[in-house]
């Protein structure tokens, strides 16, 4: 029997209902080992209080497992219900995490820049001329990532959008930075005299923007699955 | 009485139901059921996501129960779900004083 089951406290027939049931609800949820271990935990704790409950009032055990798995519906069901709540909440980090990074790796960007002088400005304009793809990318991107954050949380409170809208606007989003990324590291290995080390600081920020683009890559993925599962 | 005819109406009640402390899923839709005389005996596995979705919005907060045993997840209201929970009340007034003047034949409901 597995660790979780046999913390329930339950009699073997019982802990076999349950366990299935978990299994099958485990296996349809497109979340991560962290979120399924964690609604796994929850479920089989309200399925031990329900056939507590009514073993106490004299039912056997299996037949208690059995009634209470039938209360919590099919677990495919049950695991939808959970991917459509998932799925705004994991839009809303994907979109805080690209606004919040944004910024950042912009700015490494920009200062690796050694052809726009110590003029700030300047060294942005130049980094968006040799990058031409960027602001329209940036003008998709942003908007949508403003919209996979109000999926959750503060915005989510005072006006819900759809989830579809919101899980969207993530994978949008998502595709936005990836593609960001790809045209400032291909600019930069352009640009790139042929058998002159990369300056330090072009390092650094090709290093964010690959962790970046991976991470996003990662986490778009989820977000397809989630949508994929009806969210 | 069947989960849609709760529709916009389940997040309040749950949120009532925390009002009084903090508790755990199971014990959530128990006391739906015990408040409600039986009335209210909602099919367990949509009380589980709704109470997801109103933690992911900030209403309620859950953690995990420390100590021996089995892994328990406490939820409880924040300050927004109090705040939250007062709307609700109020809507839900409205909604159901307009609903009994309509179906007691009473004279046409105006809005307060």
């Amino acid at each position: 029997m597995e660790p979780e089951l046999s913390s329930l406290g339950l009699e073997r027939a019982a802990a076999r209902v349950v366990g299935e049931y978990l299994d099958v609800l485990g296996s349809h949820l497109p979340v991560g080992r962290r979120a399924r271990i964690g609604i796994r935990a929850e479920i089989a704790d309200g399925l031990a209080c329900a056939i507590e409950g009514r073993m106490v009032r004299g039912e056997p055990a299996r037949s208690a497992a059995v009634a209470a798995v039938a209360d919590l519906g099919d677990p495919r069901e049950l695991a939808l219900a959970f991917a459509g709540q998932l799925g705004p909440v994991t839009a809303h980090r994907l979109g805080v995490a690209l606004v919040g990074s944004g910024p950042l790796v912009g700015l490494i960007w920009v200062a690796a820049r050694s052809d726009g002088g110590s003029d700030w400005p300047a060294r942005v304009g130049t980094v968006l001329a040799a990058v031409p793809l960027y602001p329209p990318i940036l003008a998709v991107t942003v908007p949508a990532a403003v919209v996979a954050i109000a999926g959750a949380g503060w915005f989510a409170r005072r006006r819900p959008l759809p989830r579809r809208l919101v899980t969207a606007a993530a994978v949008v989003a998502a595709i936005g930075c990836v593609a960001g990324d790809l045209s400032l590291l291909t600019a930069a290995v352009v640009s790139q005299p042929v058998g002159r080390p990369a300056p330090a600081l072009v390092v650094l920020a090709a290093a964010a923007s690959v962790v970046r683009l991976s991470a996003v890559s990662w986490a778009g993925r989820r977000i397809v699955r989630l949508r994929a599962a009806g969210c | 009485m069947r989960a849609e005819a709760l529709k916009g109406h389940l997040d309040g009640l749950l949120l009532a139901i925390l009002e009084a402390g903090p508790t755990h899923g199971y014990a959530v839709i128990e006391a739906l059921r015990a408040s409600s005389a039986g009335t209210l005996d909602l099919p367990t596995g949509t009380v589980y996501p709704a109470l997801h979705r109103l933690e992911d919005v900030g209403l309620i907060t859950g953690t995990w129960s420390s100590g021996p045993g089995r892994q328990r997840r406490v939820y409880r209201l924040t300050a927004a779900g109090r705040r939250a929970l007062t709307g609700h009340r109020a809507t839900w007034l409205e909604f159901a004083t307009a609903v009994n003047s309509v179906m007691n034949g009473g004279p046409a409901w105006s809005p307060s």
